[in-house]
């Protein structure tokens, strides 16, 4: 039997639809997490698992906002002035935590953007994810700045090409004969290194002899150095975690090899390298984009006082001269200023602006160095490294700043 | 030829650090019928009590003795909190409360010590010996020497006295023991205080050489597993050299079988484990458990 609907009601009907549609519209115009007086970001990293020393980021991210809600807010773009909600979620590490966190903040939180996420691997993982909800994924923590959600990602530590490059131009200089053991983080991050330090010596007299991969969960790396070791290398390079870092920096000294050592600034930091003894340190290479702190004498460094005071209000968990809590304040830094020269509040918007950054200055980058990118052509907002030599106590700058702009090779 | 033998000593100091929390996983065993998966972060956090104390300036020694009673008190209480009301409960009620006191103890760890890794005093002088071309620490050299200490004593407590005798019945049949006269609550609180002072001792050898930081333990325990499983769960001496087959087997073969990259590397301790467990179901020294009609 056909169901008869009267007249009026099916009008009615037609109204509320009508209503609904027009309300849904709206909604869908409204971009998520932010209001007149608040945006809302979220962070998915370690905070547990083998690499929860990468936590540091998340709450280096924390101290900068805590100051600048602290102070009333950031006065964006539009000309509103918001305060910044952090939602931190904690992943382990684990890409498809990583992706399940994110989900969770875009759907259930609505957060306008994340923020700092931690791991090559777990940038790729969310990328098709945020392609298809269109939300930034804003300076990631991942020294591979090409990934799978190109439109709407963004990176902000050097990549690791740069620091490749930067370190393969020391050797070719100091070194012309240099044999390399290369030990590697099997992920994309070891993987995009040896294909990037490979090309860039490629036409110099030095080779790499040999190579090991480890990966962030292995509790000892003894016997990948060990045959490195027997390769009979003379030189070192390591791309790893900071555990394995500082056992690799550790075995260095210990078994009597010596090689010349150059670790990668994410495992290099002196409070990483300090289990390994600060004795076998000496002498390690590695590469830097930040400033040094010393607590203890900040010298007249406006940008390093406003990170010690920040560190101090915010109570924060990390060491001071924790290198990834500063990777995090730099991070928290880069966004108040993608904020603040937002012209709208959408998302589209601060992808826009943080693809078009010019000479922007933050308070821990080392002087001569600034974020630069440009849409369509430049993806690396840092591309400056300074290198630095160990000398048992601190970092000692060697060299010159080696600037790539606009030349990082690409991968 | 020194690569080789180099890799064999390499392979013995890792297998030290597995065998190390495989040991505290067969004394539980042994003493009470669990495994403990929270057995690691247990010891973490009590070396970070150890570590605590030496940073106020407390000598090493003293701070370790301290934090060993602590240790042995933090497991009695542990038991009686957690355990022995889940005493009663299916097998897998218990296990979820081991996995519960993993996230905890390293939650703790983390909220009160932070993510950093630390710098942990050692026991040993920081020296080496080069014995033809092929290197040997003395920390790796010493952590094996108290390791097979520590595992003899704990078998011939176990074996030979009339305190073993009881744990191992309490352990057994708890029941059957209350009836012969055995204080079998009391046992097995023991067995707990006893299994965590062990496996503080396993976290002080081990925090010099992994570094001290909360999550330390935890990727040694799928290898600890697997050495206590190769060993037989119940053989502290068992669980020891499953351990030190374990390490020198996955050191040798990462090395030489080129197929195996960084990712396949722990594959080889389950395959080895699969192989032995084949042939003799029990593990290498386990006991088979015959069952009378």
């Amino acid at each position: 039997m056909p169901i008869r609907v009267p007249g009026k009601s099916s009008s009615l009907l037609k109204a509320l639809a009508f209503t609904w549609l027009i309300a849904g519209g709206t909604q869908a115009q409204e971009t998520p997490g932010i209001t007149d007086d608040a945006v809302r970001i979220g962070i998915s990293g370690p905070l547990t698992g083998p690499v929860a020393a990468l936590g540091a980021i998340a709450d280096g991210v924390r101290t900068k906002i805590d100051a600048m809600n602290a102070a009333g807010g950031v006065k964006m773009g539009d000309g509103k002035t918001r305060k910044i909600e952090l939602i931190v979620e904690d992943d382990g590490l684990d890409p498809q935590r990583t992706l399940t966190n994110v989900r969770k903040l875009v759907e259930r939180e609505e957060v306008f953007a994340v923020l700092a996420t931690a791991g090559t691997p777990n940038n790729q993982a969310i990328g098709r994810y945020i392609t298809q909800r269109g939300v930034p994924n804003l300076f990631m923590y991942s020294g591979v700045h090409e990934l799978a959600g190109p439109e709407w990602e963004i990176g902000l530590v050097p990549s690791f090409t740069t620091e490749a490059a930067v370190f393969a131009h020391y050797l070719i200089e100091a070194k012309p004969e240099a044999k390399i053991a290369l030990l590697y983080l099997n992920t994309e991050t070891g993987q995009t290194f040896q294909k990037a330090l490979e090309d860039a010596i490629s036409m110099s007299g030095i080779k790499i002899v040999a190579a090991q991969p480890v990966t962030s969960a292995d509790p000892t790396v003894e016997t990948q150095l060990s045959t490195l070791k027997a390769s009979g290398a003379d030189t070192l390079v390591v791309i790893t975690g900071p555990k394995q870092g500082a056992e690799a920096v550790r075995f260095a000294a210990e078994s009597g090899w010596k090689p010349t050592t150059l670790v990668s600034n994410i495992a290099a930091s002196v409070a990483s390298l300090k289990p390994a003894g600060l004795e076998n340190a000496t002498g390690v290479i590695t590469s830097q984009y930040l400033k040094q702190v010393n607590a203890a004498a900040p010298e007249d460094d406006a940008g390093v006082k406003r990170y010690i005071a920040d560190h101090d209000a915010a109570k924060a968990k990390f060491a001071i001269d924790d290198a990834l809590g500063q990777v995090g304040y730099t991070t928290g830094n880069a966004l108040v200023k993608v904020l603040e020269s937002m012209k709208a509040p959408t998302r589209e918007s601060m992808m826009e602006t943080a693809r078009n950054l010019q000479g922007v200055e933050l308070d821990l980058l080392r002087s001569g160095i600034a974020l630069n990118t440009k849409s369509g052509e430049d993806v690396y907002p840092i591309e400056s490294l300074q290198l630095f030599q160990f000398d048992g106590s601190a970092y000692k700058p060697l060299g010159q700043l080696m600037s790539f702009e606009g030349k990082t090779p690409s991968h | 030829m020194v690569l080789f033998f180099q890799l064999v000593v390499d392979g013995l100091a890792s297998g030290a650090i597995y065998a190390s929390l495989a040991l505290a996983l067969v004394l539980i065993f042994r003493a009470t019928r669990i495994v403990n998966f929270g057995q690691g972060e247990m010891a973490t956090f009590s070396a970070y009590c150890a570590w605590q104390l030496c940073e106020w300036g407390v000598p090493m020694m003293l701070s370790f003795l301290v934090a060993g009673v602590l240790a042995f008190l933090l497991g009695i209480g542990v038991f009686r909190l957690v355990i022995r009301p889940v005493s009663t409960a299916p097998v897998e009620a218990v296990v979820v409360a081991t996995l519960g006191l993993f996230v905890v103890f390293q939650a703790l760890s983390l909220w009160l010590w932070g993510s950093d890794q630390r710098a942990f005093p050692s026991m040993f002088p920081n020296v080496g010996w080069d014995i033809r071309g092929v290197r040997l620490t003395a920390s790796a050299a010493g952590m094996i020497a108290v390791l097979i200490c520590l595992a003899a004593l704990t078998g011939v407590v176990f074996r030979f006295t009339r305190l073993g005798l009881a744990m191992r019945a309490s352990a057994y049949d708890g029941e059957k023991s209350l009836l012969v006269g055995i204080p079998v609550e009391r046992m097995l609180m023991l067995g707990w205080g006893f299994a965590a002072a062990i496996g503080f001792v396993a976290a002080l050898l081990v925090g010099p050489r992994l570094f001290l930081s909360p999550t330390m333990m935890m990727p040694i325990l799928l290898y600890a597993l697997a050495s206590a499983t190769l060993g037989g769960w119940d053989s502290p001496l068992g669980a020891m050299i499953g351990g030190l087959i374990v390490g020198v087997a996955e050191s040798l073969g990462a090395t030489f079988l080129p197929f195996i990259g960084a990712d396949l590397r722990v594959v080889i301790p389950i395959l080895v484990t699969l192989v032995v467990l084949l042939v003799r179901p029990v593990g290498l020294f386990g006991t088979r458990t015959v069952v009378k009609l």
